[in-house]
């Protein structure tokens, strides 16, 4: 399978996918190997149900969110290398790629953190509203809390960000208040060389 | 509180004191008379202790009829009365983990009996001798944990966990023993002339870890998972190389010179003895999991069948001197995945609840019995060989576990950290099993009495000392990183969900998929031992099936009372019109029914409450967050684990698929309403033929709302569709004029009415004409049989 795997994907390609996201020859044709077998269709695409079909995501509070990430706006079908993209958010910070500055990297902490405020951002309005707080909280918890602790701990959320007081948590004030978190520790996985 | 705790020890005097007077009783009749000999209780005559006849007695005790089954009883009831009266007690419970407690106790009895019982024949006979631990106690206990391992973790781990076990335990053993032998040739400890082959027997009784201590005292600290299953892990693994090593220095210890075919010999019976172990195992796995195909018409045999194949391995493994621990968890591991498909989930419930109470009481037992037989045996205390046997285990655990997660780190993913490491090599204590071993020892070895006496004593050390300190020290460390910063609310919010995302990316990734033998295994496994052990074999996915299976059913019920509420067609009107919102509220109030919870406001309200204060946001984000797979609950003696997370997995795909089902019910509307302005009337018919085919998946994980309506032409149905659970039909007259059930497999009906029947429990739901309510629900195999 491995070898079938690295004939459909060209050299070239994988020249490309390397330059583009850091991640090494054999990682990529190791998740290449994985993507194909995702696959199901073998069309060279992903669409949503192939990732609903990993049934570890359909327990995952934030599973289809996560597959959301993947699909780019208003498209159903991701490719590899869009797939590789955003994969490339998680590798670890040490690695990646060596020519893009350190900032503009894809696996950079501004980038990392940039997907996880999309996580939230559903409309893409480069704020995260109340309504949208709550929506992400919902989705992780579990029945027995009541609305109204919910919203107490969005409130407490919101006002711990916002310095703008626009009751909104804009990118940078996200950044901010999550300075002390190790970022580039907790979204990192490290693919196996 | 501590009334009780007055109360039970009293009790407790009370139920021994009739086994100390009857061993009393026992030992004063004549001797001439033998057991066999002593009548019956009721009917026959009183004979005293001169041996006089009497007449026919009212009342007259015949303990030795009943006495073993008496003394196990007294013993087990006495240990669960004492676990319940420590659990009255959370306070002492808190600080002092229930393994110690037993110990005190049994100690405190063990003392109490040899007061009562001055007459040391009757007692020659240990209670807790190697042959009732090694065949009754210890079996029930690793079959619990090997049937509860969390199978990703270990698999995930499987390679630290055999170098821990394998090299860790005879670095251990020969450090050890090699540093008895050094420190003993110093004139000064008074020990010289223990030979160095004792010593290394010394070294491989007290170096193995012991599963019983340590899965006792974690499963109370409550560390992450994946440290867990590193030291259990460890702890079940080493018993391959602890009897080999056991066995082979016994036989070599008094030889004046190892040969060193000996130590070859010794390295290949390592591995017959742990692959021996492991194909026994394995085969009782299977053999298990075929005989549960058949077993559905006496599911009251299940639980039986399981546990008594895999204590055969064991038993059969024990014979032939291999080792029967890893048969028993091999065989966990194997049945695990076969058995949960075939069993319903009563008798899996059953079964699991069964493991648990053999392994629960045999473990209070175990350290009830630790207690008792402390005092018993012959002892020899030498300070100085006790002292530094004590330190030395502490020194070789812990740089053999330095070495060790260095060289480990080096090829892992997730490296094991400093924290971690301290708390492996903290975490190893020893037990019953060092205790059992050295019993073993014979006679003719002249430190016998001072190995017992050092054993019993590290063994006490590891199992109160570092028992009782380790949750503090795990919460010390863990307070010491959390102190340095204050995490606010937000931090905490974040770090759950990276923690979730990051679990969603690793999935994706597949995150064992780089082991491509285990990928070549689930090949193997879906083409030929799935089709063979299974009942049915397109049953998927365990784990998440019970949770599913439960979901169809709750989640018919919830949609059946969502739907009287209000048409469809008004609530969708509302959802198209208000967003987020109104979809929250529906998934909300549906969540929220399910769960019990009565409130009534919506989210998006505008009053300001409150903001809480930090303490009460930190326990309900502690208490209510979902948890991620790195902080799921570790394995608890006293609960079932899996339930919890089952029921965690329930709600979130309720929740998702709700949410499913509403979005694609509104897109089904938009596009009917579309439809009904430009079609004819005769796509009401297509819709309703088409309509058969469609249906609910349980275990299968096919595209939400493509199920609701056939309209959908991207039907990217599984292949094999056959694991259908649901069918609904458009109303009652429709399903006995057209459905085709004979077999789930074939869904499409034109007419033809064969017997309806389907193979499996199915739940079906029957909508009336216009689809807008449901008017009927049941769960059969008959589809004509209706409420």
């Amino acid at each position: 399978m491995g070898s079938r795997a690295s004939s459909l994907l060209r050299e070239e390609e994988i020249e490309e996918i390397k330059r583009e996201t850091g991640f090494s020859h054999s990682q990529i044709t190791r998740l290449y190997s994985r993507f194909s077998s995702l696959d199901k269709g073998e069309n060279g695409h992903l669409s949503r149900d192939d990732f609903q079909r990993i049934p570890e995501l359909a327990i995952n509070p934030l599973g289809d969110r996560i597959i959301n990430a993947f699909f780019a706006e208003g498209d159903d079908q991701v490719n590899f290398r869009g797939f590789m993209r955003t994969l490339a958010h998680f590798l670890p910070v040490e690695e990646g790629t060596q020519n893009a500055s350190p900032r503009e990297a894809l696996n950079s902490r501004d980038s990392k953190l940039r997907f996880a405020f999309s996580l939230y951002d559903l409309d893409k309005d480069d704020k995260i509203s109340r309504e949208e707080l709550l929506q992400v909280l919902r989705m992780m918890v579990g029945v027995n809390i009541s609305d109204e602790q919910l919203g107490s701990i969005a409130d407490r959320t919101i006002q711990e960000a916002d310095q703008d007081g626009d009751h909104a948590i804009s990118f940078s004030e996200f950044q901010k208040v999550l300075e002390k978190v190790d970022v580039e520790q907790k979204m990192s996985i490290r693919f196996l060389h | 509180m501590f009334a009780r705790c007055l109360c039970i020890v009293a009790l407790a005097l009370v139920m021994s004191m009739p086994q100390a007077s009857a061993v009393h009783h026992v030992t004063t009749y004549p001797t001439g008379q033998t057991d066999e000999q002593i009548p019956k209780a009721v009917e026959d005559v009183d004979i005293d202790e001169h041996g006089a006849r009497h007449n026919v007695s009212l009342f007259s005790v015949d303990f030795s009829h009943v006495r073993v089954p008496l003394e196990i009883t007294i013993w087990l009831l006495f240990a669960s009365l004492a676990k319940i009266g420590f659990h009255q007690a959370p306070r002492i419970s808190s600080l002092v983990p229930e393994s110690c407690l037993l110990i005190i106790l049994g100690l405190a009895l063990g003392w109490l009996l040899v007061l009562i019982n001055n007459d040391k024949t009757s007692s020659s006979k240990p209670i807790l001798s190697a042959d009732v631990f090694f065949l009754y106690l210890l079996p029930p206990i690793v079959l619990d944990a090997g049937y509860f391992l969390p199978a990703r973790s270990f698999l995930d781990n499987l390679g630290s966990i055999c170098s821990f076990a394998v090299i860790g335990t005879l670095w251990n053993s020969f450090g050890i023993g090699l540093s008895i032998y050094a420190l003993c040739r110093i004139p000064a400890f008074g020990l010289t002339g223990l030979p160095v082959g004792e010593a290394l027997l010394f070294g491989s009784v007290i170096s193995a870890v012991d599963p019983v201590a340590v899965l006792a005292v974690f499963q109370e600290v409550g560390v992450n998972e994946q440290l867990e299953v590193l030291v259990a892990g460890e702890s079940l693994l080493n018993d391959a190389v602890t009897v080999v090593l056991y066995q082979l220095l016994s036989v070599l210890a008094d030889l004046p010179s190892v040969p060193a075919s000996s130590v070859l010999l010794g390295v290949v019976r390592f591995f017959v003895v742990c692959l021996g172990g492991i194909a026994f195992g394995i085969c009782a796995g299977l053999l298990a999991s075929f005989t549960t195909r058949f077993t559905y018409p006496v599911p009251a045999l299940e639980p039986i069948l399981i546990l008594l194949t895999c204590y055969l391995a064991y038993l059969i493994t024990e014979m032939l001197h291999l080792s029967g621990i890893m048969a028993l968890i091999s065989a966990a591991l194997t049945m695990r995945s076969y058995v949960d498909l075939n069993l319903e989930w009563r008798s899996r419930t059953t079964l699991r609840r069964t493991l648990r109470a053999l392994s629960s009481t045999s473990e209070t037992l175990i350290f009830l019995l630790l207690g008792m037989a402390t005092l018993d045996g012959p002892h020899d205390w030498s300070w100085p060989f006790v002292i530094s046997t004590l330190i030395l285990c502490l020194v070789w655990r812990a740089t053999g576990v330095l070495i060790l997660s260095w060289v480990a780190n080096r090829v892992r993913l997730v490296p094991i950290s400093y924290k971690d490491q301290f708390i492996i090599a903290y975490g190893g204590l020893r037990g019953a099993i060092a205790f059992s071993l050295v019993y073993l020892i014979p006679k003719v070895f002249h430190h016998r009495a001072l190995f017992t006496t050092a054993t019993i004593t590290t063994l006490l050390f590891t199992v109160f000392v570092q028992g009782m300190t380790i949750r503090p020290l795990v919460d010390l460390l863990e307070v010491k990183k959390k102190c340095e910063t204050e995490p606010t609310v937000t931090e905490e919010i974040n770090t759950r969900i990276f923690d979730h995302l990051l679990g969603g990316i690793e999935d994706i990734c597949g995150h064992l998929g780089h082991h491509h033998w285990l990928a070549v295994f689930e090949r193997l496994n879906d083409r030929w031992l799935r089709r063979f052990l299974l009942r049915c074999p397109s049953a998927k996915h365990p784990t998440i099936l019970a949770a599913y299976s439960n979901l169809e059913k709750t989640q018919a019920l919830s949609l059946l009372s969502l739907h009287r509420i209000s048409t469809t067609t008004t609530n969708l009107v509302q959802l198209e019109i208000a967003q987020g919102e109104e979809r929250d509220k529906q998934v909300v109030d549906g969540s929220e029914r399910e769960g019990g919870s009565r409130t009534e406001e919506g989210i998006g309200g505008e009053v300001s409450l409150p903001v809480a204060d930090m303490e009460d946001i930190r326990k309900l984000v502690e208490r209510h967050f979902y948890r991620t797979r790195q902080r799921l609950a570790t394995v608890n003696r006293h609960s079932l684990p899996v339930e919890d997370s089952e029921r965690q997995a329930k709600e979130i795909m309720l929740r998702r698929r709700k949410f499913q089902r509403l979005t694609s019910r509104m897109e089904h509307e938009k596009r009917v309403m579309c439809r009904q302005k430009t079609m004819p009337e005769n796509s009401v018919e297509e819709r309703r033929h088409v309509r058969l085919d469609r249906s609910y998946t349980v275990g299968g994980y096919n595209s939400p709302g493509n199920k609701l309506e056939g309209l959908n032409e991207d039907d990217n149905l599984e292949e094999d569709n056959n694991s259908d659970d649901v069918f609904e039909f458009d109303s009652i007259e429709e399903s006995s004029a057209a459905i085709t059930v004979a077999s789930p497999r074939e869904g499409e009906g034109e007419g033809d009415v064969q017997v309806p029947f389907l193979k499996k429990e199915c739940l079906l739901i029957y909508h009336d004409s216009e689809r807008k309510n449901i008017v009927n629900l049941t769960t059969s195999r008959f589809p004509l049989v209706f409420l």
